[in-house]
Order: structure tokens, then C-alpha cells, then sequence
């Protein structure tokens, strides 16, 4: 089933108080980030750097597999290899079972949303907890995060009150975060003492010295990790760096891009395993090594997951995570599923007003939105235009073929937007009506300065 | 063939033509105000801190600032505080619940707050996120401007397993409010040594 992201938006945005607060807190961290990146002398310098790094490593990407899979084992760490989700939900049953695993306690890892680990575990009696806080409500409501570094913004503090009084018994109509938290972690306190092993995500993975690095603030990996025996790191396989000094650049870039601080308040370098203990990184292909091949789209690989595109994105703050339909959703999300499935996915990279305030913002300077517009020319070419656009684009693309046509149609634009009532405008027939009011007809600019727009 | 054999294949397919040459960056390290810059970060990240001149007064601050602390884990000899027996305690689900643990960092980064502890070293690596108060003493000379420089000091150093800790444990995940104290320590103290007297630090020196 394709995925309709208009009417999928259109349920978001019609509890208006809900996206109203949904958008300004998005743009509250948004502003937050701008502050935090204001302080620092070189941000450009370090986006180039950040930039090259990635651009290398990914175009270097076997041979710094396998150094990192060769220093990894030097640190007595298992290497795994999958190609898929489905053999990295394998992998990690198989080590589970062979340890006889009952409890699984997991930090924040989107490979594994991507692979659906959860359901194929609890599928073979393994009980798994999401330790994150974020992470802990999605899953108690079933459902899947709507942000790839705030999984529950979507959330009102009333519903995570209401949730924690059904499952846990804690006081109703207690709305106040502070006390929610802490009866969260009071859950997840038990939940970390009786597990018996856990699973994080890796934000970095060094060639060099075959350690992998975790950033976290709530400290939940790095309790899981120290309080079991097994631990097992998932990573795509994106996420190796040659050396461990290009984690300077990263680690100064990655929370002031995601949320605005300095640097998360866990970063954790796992080298080698504890005492009597066993560490296993299992590396994860999923579809990363095709969508390598891509001439112009490989770029989108460069990406380390803070989230600052969704933040940003106009589009994203009104509508919502959910209405992408997929785990990693805002305009990088919109870039990467049309190489996993281009007609599902189509609706995505219309998805987006191109102001490139996603690539303003992104740390490692991806071309999100060239790649946006180029996606769509790809879906274009393709034929698997989504049906209300293929209609007005074929009729948009035969007024653009000739400029006098486009001279009148325009005229006619100004002319009846001036007169036309709202319901016109918004009717169902016009999606991007729903939930938008049309601008001002201004006065008209001179001639020199529209001559210009067509330059672009 | 593997898994492993298969991916190799695949990404030697797809990187022909896609070779970006590595920049050789150079870093100039900050050394200017470090102290200030240090302190100013650790506020930013709601941990508190004192400066103290010799040990003795350590155990004062100590146990003016958390009383009562039943159970505690100190690692640091030269801190009279005497904690849980460890030698008794085969797994770390029984140092639950653990009131306060004091542990040493190797040194600190004054851009943003971050201590690297060396976390393999610890008598037990859960020390540092299990306990509800954490009590940090750094060498107040050891403090390096950036995570360049941070890098560049741990370099070639032998852990096992290191942290930079900033802060108190935290989460936002309800609807954006701050809450100090997650899963980790929900309250921190910095302690800063006047006086230079970790004379074998593990780490190496900055030029
Ligand atoms: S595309 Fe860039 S801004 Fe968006 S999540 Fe990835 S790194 Fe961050």
C-alpha cells in the first residue's frame, strides 16, 4: 500500500491544538540548536569537516569494515554480518537463545525499529523493554516513534499520565513531567536488575581502534550494558569512522545539531567486553550497500541521525512523524525510503515546500532538498506519480512548456485568488488547501524581479 | 557465500568512482579561560561543583552536602568515607539501591562540561549510572578546551570501556520539559582540586 501522506497529515492537523504545540516545540529545539551552534567559532568549518569524513569513509566503506571487524576481534568482540533485517533479528535470537535469554533491556536504537526486532523477539517468548523514556511510552501505547531522536513527541503529558496510571498505578491526573519520570524510572529500575542482557544502537564505530560509541542522555544504555553480562550493539553499516580524532568533530556537532546541548550527557566508548562478560556488534546492510550505488543519492548515507531536518521542516512540524509512514520520517526520511520502494513511498518527496532549510541545518551538509526535487523528477520519469499530482502536473507542465500561456494562466491566478471565496480553495479536491490559508495577493513586483524567479 | 562476503562485494560495486580524499585537519586548542569556560558548562548542565584545596576537606563537603548516605560506593583512598564492602558483592544488582558513589575523573573539557572517566578501571562499571548522587573530583589543572583536544588526550590510552559524563541524568521526552534525574544519578557534584594531585594521571600530557 502506498502511503498517503496527505491524508495521514490531514488527521494530524485537524486536532489543531495538538499540531499547534506540536510545531512550536519542534521550533523551540529548532532555536535552541541555532543558539548552541552560534557558539561555536567554526560551524561551517566543522559542517565541511563533518562533510568529508563521511564523504570518505562511505566511499572507503569495505576497507574500513574490515579494519574496524579486524580490531573489534582484537578487542575479543564478536562481529556479525547481516544483510537484512531479517538476519539481524536472526542474529540476535540466536545469541539470545544460546544464553538463554528471558529479558532483553534496549536503549534508543531506529535499526532496530527498522528491522522490527521487538515483535520477531516477543515472538520466540523473549521479553523486551525499551529503556528510554521516550522510547518506554511508544511502545506501552504500540505504537512507533514519530521522531528519530524525540520518539514521543507527538505525546501529551495527559496521555502519558493516563497510560502510567492504567499499567503502573500511579496517581491519576498527576500531569506534572517531573513526576511522571520518576515513576518511570522506578519501572525501569526492576526492568534493568532483571534483565539479562541488553541491546543499544551505535552512533559511531571506530576503524581504528574497533570500539563503538553511544550517546545518550537518560544513561539508560549504559546501565543495561553494565548491569547484564551480554551486551549486543547494532549498527548500520554507515556508521564507521576511520579514526577515533574524527569523533571530535562528531561529538562537538551531533546534540548541539539535535537538541541544542553541548554534548549528551552519556558518551560512551565500548571497547571491550566486562570481566567474564561478551560484547557482539552485529553490522546491518538492510539495503545501505544499493543505495550506495545511486550516483547523485549515495550522499544520503552521510546522515548521523540528530533529527535537526525534522525540527526544522515546515512541513514536518505541522504534520507529524506518523504521516510519513515509515521509522525515519522528516525530510531525510522523505529522501531515503524512495530508494527502499519508489511508488510506495512517492507521496514523500512532494512532501516539502523546497525552502532547504533542511540542508541549512543539516551537520553533514546533505543537499536534502536538491535531492528532494531530484527524487521527484525520478518519480516523474518512473511513472509513479501519485494520482492527484500526476493530474495537476500534467496540466502545470503543459502551461510551463510555453511562457505566453504562463503569462495568462498567472494573471488569471492573481485575479481570481483576489476574488475567489475560501471554499474554493479549500475543497476536498485540493489537499494542500486542508489546514493552510492561501498567501496575500501582494502588489505586483516590477518585471526585472520576475524575469529572475524563472532563473532558478 | 556469507553475509559478510556479500556486503563486500556490493559496497566494492558501488564505491567505483566514488573516491573522496580524507582532509588532514590540524586543531588549534583553546587555552584560554578554561577554568571559567569549564564551570560556566557544568551550570549550563545543572551540575553543581566546589573547589577544595586539600582531602581532608573533601569528607567535610561530603557529608554536608549528602547526609545520610546508607549506601555508597567510594573509590577514591584518599577520601576517608568508608562505603559498601565490594569484596563482598559479586553482582551489581546488589549494590541496588546505592545512595552515592564518588569516582575519579582522569580530566575535563571546558566547551561543554564533559568528564572522561576512564569507566573499565572502576571496581565495577554500573558505579557511575546506578547510584542516585554522583560525586565527581577532577584535578582542576586538567582541563582541555575542546573535544579535539579530548581526543587527541585519550589517544593510544588502553580502556576498556570510557565516558565522557556531563551532567546529571536527563530526559525531555515529555513534552519538552527538562526533567534532571532519568534512569542515571539525578543529582551530580563536581569537586575541583586547587591543587595539581593526580601526579600519575593515566592520561597523556598536552604539550
Ligand atoms: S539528514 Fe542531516 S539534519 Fe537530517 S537527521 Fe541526518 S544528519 Fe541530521
Amino acid at each position: 500500500m502506498e502511503v498517503d501522506f496527505k491524508n495521514k497529515s490531514r488527521d494530524f492537523v485537524s486536532d489543531v491544538q495538538r499540531s499547534k504545540w506540536h510545531d512550536t516545540a519542534l521550533w523551540f529545539v529548532r532555536s535552541k540548536r541555532d543558539v548552541a551552534v552560534m557558539n561555536v567559532d567554526n560551524w561551517e568549518e566543522l559542517r565541511n569537516q563533518a562533510s568529508n569524513i563521511k564523504e570518505h569513509c562511505i566511499s572507503n566503506l569495505d576497507k574500513y569494515l574490515i579494519e574496524f571487524e579486524a580490531n573489534a576481534k582484537k578487542n575479543g568482540v564478536y562481529i556479525h554480518w547481516a544483510i537484512d533485517g531479517d538476519e539481524h533479528n536472526e542474529i540476535v535470537g540466536k545469541i539470545l537463545k544460546s544464553h538463554n535469554i528471558k529479558k532483553l533491556v534496549k536503549s534508543k536504537s531506529m535499526l532496530t525499529e527498522e528491522c522490527e526486532l521487538n515483535p520477531y523477539l516477543e515472538k520466540q517468548g523473549i521479553e523486551v523493554i525499551d529503556t528510554d523514556l521516550g522510547e518506554r511510552i511508544i511502545q506501552m501505547r504500540n505504537e512507533t516513534p514519530s521522531h528519530i531522536v524525540l520518539p514521543a513527541i507527538h505525546i501529551k503529558k495527559e496521555e502519558v499520565s493516563e497510560l502510567f496510571a492504567e499499567k503502573w498505578n500511579t496517581e491519576k491526573g498527576n500531569n506534572d513531567p517531573e513526576y511522571l519520570t520518576y515513576q518511570a524510572r522506578m519501572s525501569l529500575r526492576k526492568d534493568f536488575l532483571s534483565a539479562d542482557a541488553a541491546l543499544t544502537g551505535v552512533n559511531f564505530a571506530i576503524a581504528e581502534t574497533g570500539e563503538v560509541v553511544v550517546c545518550t542522555n537518560e544513561g539508560n544504555a549504559d546501565l543495561g550494558v553494565n548491569i547484564t553480562n551480554l551486551q549486543i550493539h547494532s549498527m548500520g553499516l554507515e556508521k564507521v569512522i576511520p579514526k577515533r580524532k574524527h569523533l571530535g568533530v562528531f561529538t562537538r556537532m551531533l546534540a548541539r545539531s539535535a537538541t541544542g546541548q553541548a554534548i549528551t550527557v552519556y558518551t560512551s566508548h565500548f571497547k571491550k567486553p566486562k570481566l567474564q562478560g561478551e560484547m557482539h556488534v552485529i553490522i546491518v546492510d538492510n539495503g545501505r550497500s544499493e543505495r550506495l550505488k545511486k550516483d547523485y543519492f549515495w550522499t544520503s548515507l552521510k546522515c548521523i541521525r540528530c533529527g535537526a531536518c525534522m525540527n526544522t521542516c515546515p512541513i514536518y512540524r505541522r504534520s507529524g512523524g506518523h504521516s510519513y509512514g515509515y521509522t525515519i520520517p522528516g525530510p531525510i526520511g522523505a529522501i531515503l525510503t524512495p530508494n527502499i520502494d519508489l511508488k510506495k513511498y512517492s507521496d514523500l518527496p512532494f512532501a516539502s515546500t523546497l525552502c532547504g532549510s533542511c540542508s541549512d541545518v543539516c551537520p553533514v551538509k546533505i543537499d536534502i532538498h536538491n535531492q528532494l526535487y531530484k527524487w521527484r523528477q525520478e518519480i516523474g520519469k518512473n511513472n509513479v506519480l501519485p494520482k492527484t499530482k500526476s493530474v495537476a502536473m500534467g496540466i502545470a507542465g503543459k502551461i510551463l512548456e510555453k511562457p505566453k500561456l504562463f503569462k495568462f494562466v498567472f494573471k488569471i491566478g492573481r485575479i481570481t485568488l483576489k476574488i475567489l471565496p475560501d471554499f474554493i480553495i479549500y475543497n476536498k479536491w485540493n489537499n494542500w488547501g486542508k489546514a493552510r490559508t492561501m498567501p496575500e495577493i501582494k502588489k505586483r513586483k516590477n518585471d526585472k524581479q520576475r524575469k529572475n524567479i524563472g532563473k532558478y | 557465500m556469507t553475509s559478510k562476503e556479500k556486503i563486500l562485494e556490493n559496497i566494492k560495486l558501488s564505491t567505483v568512482n566514488k573516491n573522496v580524499i580524507l582532509d588532514d585537519v590540524e586543531y588549534l586548542y583553546d587555552k584560554k579561560d578554561l577554568s571559567v569556560k569549564f564551570k560556566n558548562a557544568l551550570k549550563s548542565v545543572s551540575a553543581e561543583f566546589l573547589i577544595f584545596s586539600n582531602y581532608d576537606e573533601t569528607v567535610e563537603i561530603i557529608n554536608s552536602y549528602f547526609p545520610n548516605q546508607k549506601r555508597c560506593i567510594n573509590t577514591i583512598k584518599e577520601i576517608n568515607i568508608s562505603g559498601l564492602d565490594l569484596s563482598k558483592i559479586n553482582n551489581p544488582t546488589d549494590f541496588h539501591p546505592l545512595d552515592l558513589s564518588i569516582i575519579k575523573g582522569d580530566f575535563a573539557v571546558a566547551e561543554n562540561g564533559a568528564i572522561w572517566i576512564n569507566t573499565g578501571d572502576l571496581p565495577d562499571r554500573t558505579i557511575p549510572f546506578l547510584c542516585e548522587n554522583l560525586i565527581i573530583i577532577i584535578d582542576g589543572h586538567n582541563i582541555v578546551g575542546d573535544m579535539h583536544e579530548a581526543y587527541h588526550k585519550t589517544d593510544g590510552i588502553d580502556y576498556s570501556y570510557g565516558t565522557f559524563i556531563t551532567g546529571p541524568s536527563k530526559t525531555a521526552d515529555i513534552e519538552q520539559t527538562l526533567v534532571v534525574g532519568a534512569q542515571g544519578p539525578r543529582k551530580m557534584l563536581v569537586l575541583i582540586s586547587e591543587n595539581s594531585f593526580y601526579k600519575n594521571t593515566n592520561t597523556k600530557q598536552i604539550p
